[in-house]
């Protein structure tokens, strides 16, 4: 009796590992400096003052990138490489009250037409533009004018029947967004 | 006097089946085996002798509650040895996502009967954590470290006994997200009523996701 319950278990296991061969890869893995591009390193070495520095490769089956997260002056930074080492763009992380009132409410507005409640859970800001108007913000410790900025939040929503985070992406002036609904990791095995 | 503590050594391999459903909905699927490869008293006598204990088939129906809850109910029939029971389970688990690492809480009380045993009930409290060998979080073609502490109350015929559960694994996931998981999962009972048992079995679990 167990036996055929294996047997048919197993063979039903087989048909489904089949039929999930198509899904999507992604890897992000923390690397030694000795793996990171000259270009990615000369960037960082470049930052007085950071600390807590860690390196992470990110790969898909499309492409490989680059990220160097650490701390400066109190504040989290994660910047982000290509794969020959050219910067695309710095990212930190900020308090919601740390953004300005007027951006608040311009953003709230958002979230209340798209959510019954709503709790933002995480805030980054986004800046890209040239490797040199990207290192004034580390060395200057100010904006230059010729950065795209960008506003990136996690947010808790409640919706009709369901309760799930959202990834916003505003642009500088709030004017348009892109929404995407953060799909959890699978967690079975941490459940049964 | 007390009495010299008895232990068992074995294997529990066992595959779980998740499936997902409409509308946070899921289905789980469990089968595992129990098999014992030695026994005795500490120190005093052993015994080297293979023994098919019992094999647990179990179905749980579950929904997502909030933002990363998941309350569930099922069934599990056991059988081997001349003993078949039937065991109703309810629980609720939720996962936490750190940087770093994830941690997960369950809660769980189950209520079995069978045909050579009286009813027993049991009050469950499992902590599990999950550590990337590499990066942030567990991607597909990683190892990961999962390790879970369990109490397990119970109540039978009046009379109360704690089992407390430790199992350190090391886990892979596959490019296809089937998880492997291998390791050792300790048990010691009859804290309170001076017959502790040692369990060491040698785990080896396997997950599918559909």
């Amino acid at each position: 009796m167990a036996r055929l319950i294996y047997l048919f278990f197993l063979s039903f296991l087989c048909f489904a590992h089949i039929a999930k061969a198509q899904e999507k890869w992604e890897r992000e893995s923390r690397i030694p400096a000795s793996l990171v591009p000259a270009k990615a390193k000369q960037f960082l070495d470049s930052i007085s003052g950071k600390s807590k520095l860690k390196w992470f490769r990110e790969e898909s089956l499309a492409d490989t990138s680059f990220e160097a997260k650490f701390t400066f002056h109190k504040r989290r930074y994660s910047v982000e490489f290509s794969k020959y080492g050219i910067i695309e763009d710095v990212e930190v992380y900020m308090e919601w009250e740390q953004l300005s009132e007027s951006l608040r409410k311009s953003i709230e507005q958002v979230f209340q037409q798209n959510c019954l409640r709503f709790k933002v859970e995480k805030l980054q800001v986004q800046y890209s533009g040239s490797h040199s108007a990207l290192i004034r913000l580390f060395t200057d410790n100010q904006l230059a004018t010729n950065l795209e900025r960008h506003y990136e939040i996690i947010v808790k929503c409640t919706q009709k029947g369901s309760i799930d985070l959202f990834e916003y992406l505003f642009d500088d002036q709030i004017k348009s967004y892109k929404a995407s609904k953060i799909v959890f990791k699978n967690s079975s095995h941490l459940e049964y | 006097m007390l009495a010299q503590p008895e232990y068992r050594v074995g294997a529990l391999p066992a595959v779980n089946l998740n499936v997902k459903l409409k509308k946070d909905w899921s289905i789980n699927s469990r089968i595992e085996s129990r098999q014992q490869f030695e026994n005795g008293i500490h120190g005093v006598v052993s015994n080297r002798e293979y023994d098919y204990l019992l094999t647990d088939v179990s179905l749980q129906v579950a929904r997502k509650i909030g933002l990363n809850g998941r309350v569930g109910g099922g069934y599990l029939l056991r059988f081997g040895s001349g003993e078949l029971a039937h065991r109703f389970i309810q629980q609720y688990a939720f996962v936490q996502k750190k940087s770093g690492y994830r941690m997960a809480h369950r809660l769980m009380t189950d209520q079995t009967i069978s045909n050579i045993e009286d009813l027993e009930l049991r009050f469950r409290y499992r902590f599990t954590i999950e550590v990337p060998f590499s990066g942030e979080s567990v991607d597909p073609g990683e190892f990961y470290f999962k390790g879970s502490n369990e109490f397990v109350n119970s109540i039978q015929t009046g009379v109360y006994d704690l089992e407390n559960r430790f199992v350190p694994l090391i886990g892979y996931e596959t490019r296809r997200k089937f998880k492997v998981e291998t390791g050792i999962d300790y048990r010691v009972d009859g804290f309170f009523n001076q017959s502790t048992r040692h369990s060491y079995w040698y785990s080896l679990n396997f997950f599918f996701e559909i």
